[in-house]
């Protein structure tokens, strides 16, 4: 018996990036990470999406919140930063791109995204800024987003260190947001990561199976048929 | 009867740009708004600054289109457009035409052949800022329209100004105004500005300086082909 009051959700819902996402500064660049769970209503309509969205060559989008107004919002600022990589015949900064995701939450207020921009540049090194729900701004050693992130945070705050080597954070991004996922419905899948550096932006793919165990999820016993 | 430095020549468009006019005044005035409102718009919409190369290219194309339509007319300025941003300081000229053109010294209005021969005699990698701006005046002195009230007005940007755009304070007599100094003039302590960047210790990070010969060569060439392309 359905006690929600919830008659047929899945055609109520819009699809919601339930969702973690995490971005960690390192020595020579930044590593950032997120689950790749979508959801509308119970049903998981993507259970391997990307939620890092490429902006520009060195600046990478982390989206939460609403899908559609997350990727619109990612469409729009990559149109304008393109523009205007034209005529300034350089690479945008990290900051820039990061005013315009916040400049169209700060506007719209309607939206619902709830954003990490992190990347790389000439001028400020690697770089990560938060640019929530309502259209703050604020530049971070590291941040992290989206339902998930709530299980997290106190993680991220013991195990963080300024100046970590590459291997050393994208462990720390990879786990945190396993952590996360294990306790999260909304969050799940895969996890992804990108290292970006003053060479560019590497992709990385760690599969469920590739998680490692953690303490409460026993791996199934040997021998028991199901 | 004309109160002393009221017909202002030069205006600043952000802390790091400034443009001097020459030519009808009130056309003037509108190019300066036009690029304050540029530089302004790009500053709220981009987070930094807007860079040289930039409003150079966004004040010719607003010069241009009044050259596309029947009816407005052309603006009647060239306008000198000296800025120092995050490559350095740079020096524009903005035609009636809408051509742009970056440069290391030049003048404009009425007595700018003779400015610009004066100029090439300079040589912009060897001088500093406060030696640009005494050639500059020096120049305006000896170009100037005798018959007309003389007032030099000279504005620079560079490290001793802390890259902002300002008037460099200055004695001078006299009321009314003199175009072709103020051009002279302003080109001049903008292009001593590149160079005293160069040969004055710079911080980390910067390319170092140049060697003035190449610097001087390559001037040189620019200012041979600018009066070329005039002649054509």
């Amino acid at each position: 018996m359905d006690c929600s009051g919830e008659h047929n959700p899945s055609s109520t819902s819009p699809p919601h990036t339930g969702t973690t996402i995490v971005a960690v500064t390192y020595a020579g660049g930044v590593v950032i990470g997120a689950d790749s769970r979508v959801s509308t209503g119970n049903y998981i309509s993507n259970r391997a999406s990307d939620k890092i969205t490429p902006l520009t060559d060195r600046v990478y989008l982390l989206r939460s919140g609403s899908a559609s107004d997350t990727q619109a919002v990612s469409d729009y600022v990559r149109y304008f930063t393109e523009q205007h990589e034209s005529q300034l015949q350089r690479p945008a900064l990290v900051k820039t791109v990061a005013g315009m995701i916040r400049s169209m939450n700060y506007q719209y207020k309607h939206l619902v995204g709830a954003m990490i921009v992190a990347g790389w540049d000439a001028a400020g090194g690697p770089q990560v800024y938060g640019c929530p729900i309502g259209g703050t701004l604020s530049k971070e050693s590291w941040t992290t987003d989206g339902s998930g992130s709530t299980y997290i945070w106190g993680y991220l705050d013991e195990e963080f260190r300024e100046g970590m080597t590459r291997s050393e954070a994208e462990d720390l991004v990879a786990t945190a947001l396993e952590l996360a996922m294990a306790r999260d419905g909304s969050s799940g899948g895969v996890v992804r990561l990108v290292t970006i550096t003053e060479k560019g932006a590497e992709r990385r793919l760690i599969k469920p199976e590739e998680h490692p165990v953690l303490w409460d999820e026993l791996p199934t016993p040997l021998g028991v048929v199901v | 009867m004309l109160v002393e430095n009221s017909n202002r020549r030069t205006f600043p468009v952000d802390r790091h740009a400034g443009v001097a006019v020459a030519g009808l005044a009130a056309d003037g005035r509108a190019v300066v708004d036009r690029a304050q409102s540029e530089a302004q718009q790009y500053k709220g919409f981009y987070g930094h600054r807007i860079p040289g190369h930039v409003l150079a290219e966004r004040l010719a194309s607003y010069v241009h289109v009044f050259n596309l339509y029947w009816y407005v007319r052309p603006m009647g300025v060239t306008s000198l457009l000296g800025v120092y941003d995050e490559e350095g300081p740079a020096l524009y000229a903005v035609d009636p035409a809408g051509t742009v053109h970056r440069y290391y010294g030049t003048a404009v209005g009425k007595g700018r052949q003779a400015a610009r021969n004066e100029i090439e005699k300079l040589r912009p990698g060897e001088l500093t800022v406060r030696e640009g701006v005494r050639a500059v005046a020096q120049i305006l002195h000896r170009v100037h329209d005798e018959e007309k009230p003389f007032e030099a007005e000279l504005a620079w940007v560079c490290e001793e100004s802390g890259r902002t755009f300002q008037r460099v304070p200055q004695a001078s007599g006299g009321g009314g105004g003199d175009w072709v100094g103020r051009w002279a003039s302003r080109e001049r302590g903008l292009g001593s500005g590149a160079t005293s960047a160069l040969t004055h210790a710079i911080p980390d990070g910067s390319d170092g300086p140049r060697s003035a010969q190449e610097l001087v060569d390559e001037a040189e060439r620019l200012a041979k082909e600018a009066l070329e392309a005039e002649d054509m």
